[in-house]
């Protein structure tokens, strides 16, 4: 039996405040009168807290969007695997044309954390199964390095001009406006010109979804953006010297790639430090063939990469139209002049014609 | 999440969807009990509007699951929802605090739909009062803002992961810290 001799210690005077003390100690602080006080202090601190707490704004519009998602989520029925709603979506978090333009290369998603991580996650599978597919006997472990190596022999193959066709199959949770369903993506690069390419994305319905072309003999970089319900396209005059360098841009698409995989999916990637210093070893999955699955945030996910079509052909007999990106009737047209940095100019391009229509 | 259990929440979602059509609206209902007290735990992990959005989207948004695997596994307690409700929210936090980074896009909208605190006063409590919970350690802010929404040392235990006879030593530790946090700030 506690005693005022045995006055309550200040966790059981907690304990008590948050009415989870024992009977006992009940019994005491009914009879101790400076115990009282301290759990009368204890029990301010409390209110306190509950009234400051009870007092964080909630936003007026949470509860419409909760009930979006459930909706969204309660469509889908039968045995699906595709469970989108559980991805937090953020629409607000936008930042215009830019993001959705990386987005719709695969580069990055909308600036949302779980976004990039998804779409890096896209990004890195394709780029694994293009660069790195090894035939069905070969070691499954693979470096960076070797990654890297690869993925460069890739893009410098051959002479004159090569054209690649994939067909892109994407079953996503979600990624900002990514279409799943198999879709087309197509490259056509001149491999004795530097930095001379077109690069186009079709969407599964066929439509564009994105494209950018370069070409330095042509003095011009070309554009394409879809958002909003329309396409902007991006005309910038370039200068020698000025050229994207493709197979840097890969380079660090790659390293990126392996960065985020690294993240949210640990099992399969880890990276080494030794004295060569630092080293991802990337073990691709037994049943390694032109497709990935998983699942990433608990939503399960599925890409398939599959070579359509490869061409190579003398540059003097590709039309040079084929270097600029296809007609998008009623596109918004922005005209600037370029610089090696593409990021830096469709922001600052954008945000000029912005300015000027105002 | 393992594979395993993503596949039981894909098997769970099928059953709901087969079994009952009205998930969502016992979903709001359940939103209408316990969503501000969520978002408002949320937030005090958080410290972003948009990111205890998300966590009170998708915990909700999961409860279907949950709700349909109930059906199937007959009663649950609604005192036990409200415990699964923050075990859930909390794990969420914990994972948006796992996943964040130093770059965060800040947009004035993401203040925008808040109500606006009444006076000039209360706003200034209120920033006092969120930047103190902010000097705490992830697990400490998370004792304080459960205790916060009034969830019992059982509750708590749960969500966060720590023993029930240690809730209360760890919360009176906890929320010492958060007083000495509010009590310097104040004089600064």
């Amino acid at each position: 039996m506690l005693t005022r001799l045995h006055c309550l210690s200040d966790v059981r005077i907690r304990a008590a405040a948050d009415e989870e003390a024992k009977p006992v100690e009940r019994y005491h602080l009914e009879a101790c009168a400076e115990c009282r006080a301290r759990l009368d202090e204890v029990r301010q601190a409390n209110d306190a807290l509950r009234e400051m707490a009870a007092h964080v704004p909630v936003p007026a519009l949470l509860r419409s969007r909760v009930e979006q998602a459930l909706i969204e989520r309660s469509d889908r029925t039968g045995a699906t695997t595709l469970r989108d709603g559980l991805l937090p979506r953020v629409r607000s978090v936008r930042l215009g044309m830019l993001p959705g333009f990386l987005e719709s290369l695969g580069l990055v998603g909308r600036l949302t954390l779980p976004r990039l991580l998804t779409a890096g996650l896209v990004a890195a599978a394709v780029l694994f199964v293009v660069f790195t597919l090894p035939p069905p006997d070969a070691p499954r472990i693979l470096s960076a390095a070797v990654i890297l190596d690869r993925s460069l022999e890739t893009l410098s193959p051959v002479s004159g001009t090569e054209l690649r066709e994939f067909d892109l199959e994407l079953r996503l949770p979600y990624i900002g406006s990514v279409q799943n369903g198999t879709g087309r993506i197509e490259q056509l690069v001149d491999h004795d010109t530097p930095g001379r390419y077109r690069f186009v994305r079709y969407a599964p319905d066929g439509a564009m979804v994105a494209a950018i072309s370069e070409d330095p003999l042509a003095g011009r970089r070309t554009a394409i953006v879809h958002a909003d319900g329309r396409f902007f396209r991006f005309r910038f005059t370039i200068e020698a010297g000025h050229a994207l360098d493709l197979a840097e841009l890969e380079r660090h698409h790659v390293e990126a790639a392996i960065r985020v995989l690294q993240t949210v999916a640990g099992q399969t990637v880890s990276e080494i430090d030794d004295e060569r210093g630092k080293r991802y070893v990337v073990e691709l999955p037994a049943a390694a063939a032109a497709s990935v699955s998983g699942s990433y945030l608990g939503d399960a996910f599925s890409i398939s990469f599959r070579l359509r079509r490869r061409q190579v052909l003398p540059t003097a007999q590709v039309p040079l139209e084929r270097f600029d990106v296809p007609d998008t009737p009623g596109a918004v047209t922005i005209d600037a002049a370029g610089t090696e940095d593409l990021a830096h100019d469709l922001l600052t391009s954008a945000l000029g014609a912005l300015a000027r229509s105002r | 999440m393992g594979t395993s259990e993503a596949a039981s929440l894909v098997l769970n979602s099928t059953a709901c969807a087969v079994a009952d059509d009205s998930c969502p609206n016992e979903v709001l209902e359940l939103f209408d009990a316990y969503g501000a007290s969520l978002f408002r735990f949320a937030r005090l992990m958080l410290r972003s509007h948009a990111d205890a959005e998300d966590v009170v989207q998708s915990t909700f948004v999961r409860l279907i699951d949950h709700l349909a695997a109930h059906r199937l596994n007959r009663g649950e307690s609604g005192s036990n929802l409200r415990a699964w409700l923050f075990t859930v929210a909390a794990n969420l936090c914990r994972d948006q605090l796992r996943m964040r980074k130093r770059w965060s896009v800040w947009l004035p909208e993401h203040e925008q739909r808040l109500t606006a605190a009444p006076d000039v006063e209360a706003r200034d409590a209120m920033t006092l009062f969120l930047a103190a919970i902010a000097t705490l350690a992830p697990r400490d802010r998370a004792l304080v803002a459960l205790k916060a929404q009034g969830l019992s040392y059982r509750d708590i235990a749960a969500a966060t992961g720590v023993r029930e006879t240690s809730v209360g030593r760890l919360l009176a530790r906890a929320m010492a810290r958060w007083h000495r946090a509010r009590t310097a700030m104040s004089h600064t």
